[in-house]
């Protein structure tokens, strides 16, 4: 395979013939190396060309260039064995999804779902203990108020600004 | 033994030197992924399977030359690598095991009491406010209508988190909530646990006894030694650290039975800062020495007071990854003398690797958890598909905002188009580099995290940070489990879950 290498604009060019390597893999292969490559993929008779632009200045050796594209090829080779060990999942994702989507849902036709014991599923006594509950907690948040003006000789309850004079960020 | 290459050295995907010359044998290689790790060829599959081979064996089972009913065939028969002999029952039976979270509703209800908080800590990711803004408490009315929206969940568990802020500091609704939930459940008949995240510094013995007689489990900061810890974790009342491992100790106490009320162990959890690195030894000495079963090496998250202070605290992956190896090294060595002792990151993945469980870690399954795993509550009733995600809303970006508890109904929040788009973003199997990864079936995308490093959902796995952690601490633990000593430490840890 033969590289094309610029060193003045960082660049290594070369073609991918299109009976062996499908788009899908070209593209595949080419992301992996995202990280250090901008990548260029044209389509022309026969085959793909691929500009890999090196994103760091001292990758833009003769040397690291051709390593660059060297790695590209591997990358391509390995792509398809993996794309071939691998089952197409598509269908599998999308059973999957739903499956997530249907299971998180409530759905009142549903017998084996449990009750969300809203107001109504409840009975007197469970209502009136909750009308307890929020009495108490009224009347603690009440008395909680009325102490956050005692001495705090901790300084626990103080604010960061208020002892730091920095200024409050949240 | 083969000695692996740093795992911080690591590529994405590593590669095979043979793949252009090896024929692969179509009807006898299953679906699987491939991996170097070390000397040896990872393969993994969709149920959870793995085996670690030598690069001979590896190129052997690829093109089907492998002895038909010798040992290794047949261990990786009965693993589901062997296409024409597949037990699909049971292979089927394995797969639902590990991925039950597909099949429920999210147990995991985060509720934020308040945002108010008496820490300033230099990675706070909640962006907490301070202590005289009671308007950002949760009313009564509010925490009637999170609880209720809750229970409108199928789930048959379902865990109330409190967090903050310091929850603490909205005692009486931390209170009313547990109480109404309480009641409520004696209708809704779920398996109901209550938590709480805290500081402990507004415990006094009224608090510590309700949270006994609730059985509310507890959870809080331990950030090591003391230095360390009041470094990380600045308190306006002075050192946290006393008074953390003080009410540490007591619920270790409790946890043995104490006056016939045996309440759960407390956890501890560990946020890792620069300061952190090169203290691996005192901090888990320090866990250790408060009698606690293991610690969770937990790493920073670009979002709130973390991502303003990243200059000062931040560090690079493959740093986290030297530090983490240091310590799991020591973890390892202290279990071997006889202690035992886990860290909660390797043992998430083990649970998952050896055990084909799901351990039940919201930030680590495809698809991600957001909405579908767990749900946030903030104290104003916003409803986000995550604690990340309030904690970004926090910061101005409510993109994960997906209902509020007194305006919508529970589907609402999953009809919401972003919590599908979340889901749909980190599905391993839609990802490029992920859906060819040899960790697929053990990791897990967090789109808030993308969303905040690399402002899109589905993130740029070639340079995303969290990306090369996850693959890091994959590449140590089965490292590690090449070693047949520390994979006995590890079995241990998995057997006693």
């Amino acid at each position: 395979m033969e590289f094309k290498v610029s060193t003045k604009t960082g660049e290594v060019s070369f073609s991918i013939q299109k009976k062996l390597y499908a788009l899908e893999l070209v593209q595949g292969a080419a992301y992996v190396l995202t990280d250090r490559a901008v990548d260029y993929v044209e389509e022309a008779k026969g085959r793909y060309e691929l500009t890999l632009k090196a994103k760091d200045k001292a990758d833009a050796t003769r040397e690291r260039l051709e390593a660059l594209a060297g790695e590209f090829v591997n990358e391509l080779l390995n792509h398809a064995l993996r794309q071939k060990l691998l089952a197409n999942n598509r269908s599998i994702m999308e059973h999957i999804i739903s499956r997530a989507m249907v299971s998180a849902r409530r759905d009142p036709a549903d017998p084996a779902q449990p009750p969300a014991a809203a107001e109504q599923e409840l009975n007197a006594e469970q209502r009136a203990e909750i009308d307890k509950l929020i009495a108490e907690a009224e009347a603690e948040i009440a008395a909680r108020r009325k102490a956050t003006a005692k001495p705090d000789p901790r300084g626990i309850a103080k604010t960061w600004e208020e002892r730091y004079g920095k200024e409050r960020t949240g | 033994m083969a000695k692996s290459a740093p795992a911080e050295d690591s590529g994405r995907l590593t590669r095979y030197a043979d793949a252009g010359s090896v024929s692969l044998a179509d009807n006898l290689v299953s679906a699987a992924a491939y991996r170097k790790v070390g000397e040896r060829y990872l393969v993994t599959n969709d149920i959870g399977h793995f085996a670690q081979l030598e690069p001979a064996d590896f190129k052997a089972y690829l093109s089907g030359s492998l002895q038909k009913g010798g040992e290794l065939w047949k261990e990786l028969q009965g693993k589901g690598f062997v296409r024409d002999h597949l037990d699909f029952d049971g292979l089927a039976e394995e797969y639902r095991n590990k991925n039950n979270f597909l099949f429920t509703a999210a147990p995991l209800h985060i509720i934020v009491t308040t945002l108010r908080c008496n820490y300033r800590c230099l990675y706070c990711h909640s962006s907490v406010v301070g202590l005289d803004q009671v308007d950002k408490d949760m009313t009564l009315e509010t925490a009637k209508k999170t609880v209720d929206f809750i229970f409108q969940s199928p789930a048959p568990t379902l865990i109330l988190e409190f967090q903050g802020g310091e929850p603490l500091l909205n005692w009486p609704v931390i209170k009313f909530i547990t109480r109404y939930a309480r009641l409520k459940n004696q209708a809704a008949k779920r398996n109901l646990f209550v938590t709480m995240v805290s500081n402990f510094s507004l415990l006094d013995e009224e608090k510590y006894a309700f949270l006994v007689d609730e059985k509310i489990g507890i959870c809080t900061s331990l950030d090591g030694p003391a230095d360390l810890h009041d470094k990380n974790r600045l308190f306006l009342g002075g050192s946290g650290h006393a008074e953390t491992a003080r009410w540490l100790k007591r619920f270790q106490e409790q946890a043995k039975g104490v006056d016939g009320k045996k309440h759960f162990n407390p956890g501890a959890l560990l946020t890792t800062t620069r300061y952190t690195f090169g203290r691996s030894k005192d901090i888990v000495d320090e866990y250790v020495g408060l009698g606690l079963p293991g610690i969770f090496l937990r790493q920073l998250s670009p979002i709130g007071f973390a991502k303003r202070s990243w200059g000062k605290i931040g560090y690079t992956s493959q740093e986290f990854l030297a530090f983490y190896r240091e310590t799991l090294d020591y973890i390892l060595e202290i279990n071997r003398r006889g202690t035992p002792f886990f860290e909660r990151a390797a043992l998430t993945a083990l649970t998952k690797i050896l055990r084909r469980r799901d351990p039940g870690y919201v930030d680590l399954r495809s698809p991600s958890g957001a909405a579908l795993g767990v749900m946030a509550y903030d104290y104003n009733g916003d409803v986000y598909t995550g604690d990340e995600a309030r904690m970004l809303a926090q910061e101005g970006d409510r993109f994960f905002r997906v209902g509020h508890v007194a305006k919508n109904a529970y589907n609402d929040a999953l009809d919401n188009p972003v919590t599908k788009a979340a889901a749909m973003a980190t599905l391993l199997e839609n990802q490029p580099l992920c859906s060819q990864c040899a960790y697929r079936p053990y990791c897990g995308l967090d789109s808030v995290y993308n969303r905040a490093a690399q402002s899109s959902l589905w993130g740029h796995m070639p340079t995303n940070e969290r990306c090369k952690l996850y693959m890091g601490l994959f590449d140590i633990v089965f490292e590690k489990l090449q070693n047949p000593r520390d994979r006995e430490v590890f079995e241990s840890w998995t057997r006693e879950q």
